[in-house]
């Protein structure tokens, strides 16, 4: 395997005195799309928080293509080229979705073409916000608005994105069309890390899965064998899972 | 310090009896040295005046410390109010040949009329509106009774005589001994008030207002009741200082004299018992003996103020008692109520079987079955809640799961009354309860935990396992003020209880840790705690084993099974399956706003759907 | 001369005044939430500033001018400095900057009374301008009272199209969502440190402005406080278009209190419409639309 573009080494991260994540270590490799998947609770948010700086890490380091991330601010971590996509489609719903995509450059030295250049080449994958530019984005549909969050990373060219939960509240038609961007992106070369907690679809466009349960890694592998891997069903289900249920006492 | 507190040898401090003797001591000091204090200065009147100037002040600035320190509501208007009592109570002695007593009583009501009509407007909408209206009221009573002539104009009122009784005329001694009084009854009003569940409730409403509703707070009314005190103290003090200063004018009343009342509280320390005295007292003692510092005393207020804000937000009180504490000079504060020098175990016994931590009787009559018909909740054109529907039986353990985003937390909120559902209703125990504001579901007898365990950090966690009983105290206000025998008795029996409950979850070790301190695993056994205190109907938690060691998990378990035991309807939100297989008796699977199945947790984990939706395979 | 049309051109023009203080708190606000008790400093400070370059020194009004500029501008930089920053890293909700504020509003009147006392000192016009009245439908205008409507008319439509450029926009982003904001690149320090800048050179601009009119002394602070924070308000906080008619309104029912009762009746007006519009539309007349969270 080449040299990964996004790597953790053993981190650990929480909330003031609460640990969340242990000893974690994963890499993404370049034009990827690597998943992490579990259940809520499992670390998901506290791992993209710590990798895009918005909380510090306890112990261990992040590398994004060799450069160091861990103890910089979400600022400059934007600026070395990880573009983190929080989930619950936070974008700038008072503002229109041309001021949301300018956001995304603020502070970039382009001109206006380049600008305008940058908007149309993000919004190519999302064509149904393109007719929508001069609209307010509170007034855009969950889906679109996930849409438009991904976008606003992306005009900003980052090496790679962290995508948090994009299905999370979206109908399953839209779910899809969002993934079946996300794999676009990856098809044009954008390194992916999508976390989620839906498990088939998600495997369906991982190149290579990360399974947290309890804050730490408790499998790792292609999506073929996690799908088999029993601590996949663990994770979701506790050690008393699926069909230990229907033993279990009333 | 979490350490300290823990230890048990602490459990066996001093007994209480002679601790509460103890604490009186400093008052005790204090009171002699007011009342010896003319004899002190050899009746000298200079003196004498500034004793009284210092006792006056001080009746403003225990309503400050209630209304900033322990509310958090920054009032500036003091200025304002006390010159509406001093001018109220200098026009009718001298123009209508009222007595000083009556004019004082009369203005009262005045003030606190006044006050209120604009604190009410602001209040809605945020401190600073509260701040800067109040501040300029201030400015604005000063220009009216410069520019009034019945107020005397620039030049105000003159010739106020000294109050008498009968034909008996005092003098400014007497009159000290009067403000002495008055000072001795509202610091022990105002402190059987702070150690009574209205002062726990005005700290988790400054701390928490979420907390505070949860348990039943009507956070506007107590307000209003802190900012009435305050007005009437103000008023107060503004008759007295019309009779000795025997002038009314209007340069008295500045700004810079509102700004003062502040300052000293927040230099002594405010939210603590000592800290308005502490304050009034270094601000009068610096300027008198530094005479030089006169003309710097308004940068020297700026100065202060800033950085105490900054750095000390305790003022000095805070300074001290951090020193002390760090220092090892004292211990924190005992918790044991009711017996001492016995160890705990003795204790379950004697009270396992006297006292019932629960009233059950009470709570069998009281049906906690809730019931959701066709919720719908959206935020921002997303339908969060869509038409969603479930049954929860009495004294039921009951469990919501589902995906991430599916809306349980919003049901939660719907049913607690934080949110008001688009449509659909919510009945508890045959009761309506929809469309009711937070505290009064809370009253109905719904009590609720939070993602993020609402701990009062300023509160030990006996008192944070107390403001639960907050509606269930039955001592009224007055019988709270005066400690009256019943008020004391209630207070003793529910710190007992409140003990009785912690020891029953296993968590007695936290009762005196302050609550900053309290461990994370500890704090969601003390929000169950509090829920049990509250004697409500049903209890619903939301994720109360995120973050928890498998230790702490099982004891959560154990604490939700005794709740059920004890009558209490139980809801939890959790994505512990396991833990959810265990305990609850019902689940219920939500996904995208709806109810996907509802039963036992055997039946509803063994279908194929609940899978899916689950995992979103 | 005609009492209305009197009232009319005093309210424009101190309505003038009173909407660039009103901005002048909206600037600061939007990206902190934070609503200023120095504003009206900054206020006095230009003002005094004005007289001390302009009539003290004697430096031509444009040089004065950029100096006042810079001085209210870092007036206003050592505020966020020591009692903003430090409070909001505790904690982005809590409400001690209402006091930290009060206090460093306290500090600064002092030492400008220290450093030039209590007295009124005169202020000159810009050259070319002056303040012979001339009557016009029945009151007195001067060429100064002109400039002063037309200056501060054109600085609200410059922050209006500020509003649109990318800072603009990434402050609105920084006061929607810090956190994204953060993520996107958008240093929220930095963007306060910028607004704080200026903030206090409008506010300074305000007083550079009104001291012909009034004379430069401490007490402007307080005058403006309350009837600039009552324009911001009854606009609707961050409203350029809100700030404009709120100063408007401000500034006609002070010169109507004035001229109707006394001059001690002016803040008393401003209070009673300001607690009439908080009791009836809390949020202003002209309030952007607010956001709602999920």
């Amino acid at each position: 395997m080449p040299e990964p573009l996004l790597h953790l080494q053993n981190i650990d991260a929480g909330y003031g005195h609460v640990a969340v994540l242990h000893d974690v270590t994963m890499s993404v490799a370049e034009g990827k799309i690597v998943a992490v998947l579990g259940r809520n609770g499992a670390g998901k948010s506290t791992l993209t928080k710590a990798i895009s700086g918005l909380i510090p890490l306890s112990a261990g380091e992040i590398t994004l293509a060799g450069e160091r991330l861990d103890g910089r601010s979400p600022v400059s971590i934007a600026g070395a080229g990880l573009q983190y996509v929080v989930e619950g489609h936070r974008v700038f719903r008072a503002q229109t979705v041309r001021a949301n995509l300018d956001i995304g450059l603020y502070k970039q030295p382009l001109d206006k073409e380049a600008r305008s250049a940058r908007r149309d080449h993000a919004l190519e994958l999302f064509p149904e916000l393109s007719t929508r530019l001069n609209d307010v984005a509170g007034s855009l549909s969950g889906g679109q608005q996930q849409m438009l969050a991904i976008a606003q990373a992306l005009v900003r060219e980052p090496r790679m994105i962290l995508v948090d939960e994009p299905s999370l509240g979206l109908a399953p038609v839209v779910i899809e069309r969002v993934f079946s961007a996300l794999v676009a992106l990856r098809d044009l070369g954008v390194t992916i890390l999508l976390v989620e907690q839906i498990v088939e679809r998600t495997l369906q466009i991982a190149d290579y899965g990360y399974v947290l349960r309890g804050g730490r890694v408790a499998a790792m592998g292609e999506p073929a064998e996690l799908r088999t891997s029993p601590a996949l069903q663990e994770a979701y289900m506790g050690n008393s899972a699926g069909g230990a249920a229907a033993g279990a006492r009333p | 310090m979490s350490e300290t507190s823990t230890n048990p040898r602490v459990n066996r401090s001093p007994s209480r009896g002679r601790n509460r003797a103890l604490r009186l001591v400093p008052a005790a000091v204090v009171l002699l040295a007011a009342l010896l204090f003319p004899s002190l200065v050899g009746f000298n009147a200079y003196w004498i005046a500034i004793a009284l100037e210092v006792g006056i002040y001080l009746l403003v600035a225990y309503g400050v410390n209630l209304l900033f320190g322990y509310c958090g509501v920054p009032f500036l208007g003091m200025g304002a109010l006390i010159a509406v009592g001093s001018y109220g109570t200098a026009i009718l002695m001298t123009a209508h040949g009222w007595s000083f007593w009556t004019a004082t009583l009369v203005c009262i009501p005045v003030v606190v009329l006044g006050g209120a009509a604009i604190a009410l407007p602001s209040l809605r909408v945020s401190a600073w509106y509260f701040a800067l209206i109040s501040l300029s009221v201030n400015q604005i009573v000063q220009g009216l009774v410069t520019e009034w002539d019945f107020t005397g104009g620039f030049t105000g009122i003159v010739g106020i005589a000294m109050p008498t009784i009968g034909t008996y005329v005092l003098t400014l001694s007497d009159l000290l001994y009067v403000v002495v009084a008055l000072n001795v009854v509202v610091v022990v009003l105002m402190s059987n008030a702070i150690d009574s569940r209205f002062g726990r409730a005005l700290i988790a409403m400054r701390d928490s207002e979420e907390a505070a509703a949860s348990i039943g707070v009507h956070t506007v009314g107590l307000r209003m009741v802190a900012f009435a005190v305050l007005s009437a103290l103000c008023s107060i003090a503004g008759s007295f200082l019309s009779v000795v200063n025997q002038i009314v004018a209007p340069a008295d009343f500045s700004v810079t004299f509102a700004i003062f009342f502040l300052v000293a509280v927040v230099v002594g320390g405010a939210g603590t018992k000592w800290g308005p005295l502490l304050g009034v007292l270094v601000f009068f003692a610096v300027p008198e003996f530094l005479d030089f510092l006169a003309s710097w005393q308004q940068l020297v207020y700026g100065v202060v103020l800033l950085l105490l804000m900054i750095f000390a937000p305790k003022g000095l009180v805070g300074v001290v008692t951090d020193l002390a504490s760090r220092t090892g000079l004292t211990r924190p504060r005992s918790v044991e109520p009711v017996e001492v020098g016995s160890p705990a175990e003795t204790h379950d016994e004697k009270e396992g079987s006297g006292k019932p931590v629960l009233v059950e009787s009470e709570l069998e009559s009281r049906d906690g079955g809730l019931v959701l018909d066709g919720i719908c909740k959206s935020f921002g054109g997303v339908r969060v809640l869509d038409e969603l529907s479930l049954t929860v039986p009495d004294k039921s353990i009951y469990a919501i799961v589902g995906p991430n985003g599916s809306g349980k937390t919003t049901t939660l909120n719907v049913i607690s009354g934080f949110y008001q559902p688009d449509s659909g209703t919510v009945t508890l125990g045959g009761e309506g309860i929809t469309g009711r504001p937070g505290y009064a579901v809370a009253r109905m007898g719904v009590a609720r935990t939070f993602q993020t365990p609402r701990i009062l950090e300023q509160l030990d966690g006996l008192d944070n396992v107390l403001i639960g009983a907050y509606r269930d105290e039955k001592a009224s206000m007055v019988e709270v003020l005066l400690n009256t025998g019943r008020a004391r008795r209630e207070r003793k029996a529910l710190r007992a209880r409140a003990h009785s409950v912690l020891r029953l979850l296993g968590a007695d070790e936290v009762a005196a840790t302050l609550g900053s301190e309290i461990p994370h695993g500890q704090r969601r056994l003390v929000e169950v705690a509090r829920a049990i205190m509250s004697e409500s109907r049903i209890l619903l938690l939301d994720e109360p084993a995120a973050g928890l060691s498998p230790n702490e998990i099982s004891q959560l378990t154990a604490a939700l099974r005794t709740v059920s035991k004890l009558g209490m309807t139980v809801v939890l939100i959790e994505h512990h399956v396991d833990m959810v297989i265990e305990i609850a008796d019902c689940v219920a699977v939500i996904d995208r706003g709806r109810v996907i199945a509802e039963d036992t947790p055997a039946v509803v984990f063994s279908q194929p759907e609940v899978m899916s939706a689950y995992m979103g395979v | 001369m005609d009492l209305t049309t009197q009232v009319l051109r005093d309210g424009l023009v101190f309505g003038s005044v009173l909407a660039l203080v009103a901005c002048s708190f909206n600037i600061i606000h939007r990206p902190t939430n934070v609503l200023n008790f120095a504003q009206g400093d900054f206020v006095m400070v230009g003002a005094m500033l004005a007289a001390v370059t302009m009539t003290v020194m004697g430096l031509p009004w444009l040089v004065g001018l950029a100096l006042v500029l810079l001085g209210c501008a870092a007036t206003a930089l050592v505020e966020e400095r020591v009692a903003v920053t430090p409070v909001l890293r505790r904690s982005m909700t809590s409400v001690s900057w209402v006091i930290t504020t009060l206090a460093f509003s306290i500090i600064v009147e002092n030492i400008i009374a220290k450093a030039w006392g209590p007295n009124p000192r005169t202020v000159p016009v810009p050259p070319g301008l002056s303040q012979d009245a001339t009557d016009i439908g029945g009151a007195l205008v001067s060429s100064y009272d002109v400039f002063v409507v037309v200056v501060a008319a054109l600085i609200l439509v410059g922050l209006e199209l500020l509003d649109r450029t990318p800072l603009g926009s990434a402050l609105s982003a920084v006061a929607e969502d810090r956190e994204i904001a953060m993520l996107r690149g958008i240093n929220p320090v930095r963007l306060t440190q910028r607004s704080f800048l200026l903030s206090g050179a409008i506010a300074g601009l305000a007083g550079v402005l009104v001291a012909p009119l009034v004379l430069a002394n401490t007490s402007l602070a307080v005058q403006f406080l309350l009837p600039g924070f009552a324009a911001a308000a009854i606009g609707g906080l961050g409203s350029n278009r809100g700030a404009l008619i709120g100063g408007y309104t401000i500034g006609l029912v002070q010169a109507a209190a004035a001229a109707q009762f006394a001059v001690a009746y002016q803040s008393a007006a401003v209070f009673v419409v300001l607690l009439g519009v908080l009791l009836l539309r809390p949020q202003g007349i002209f309030a952007p639309k607010a956001v709602r969270h999920v």
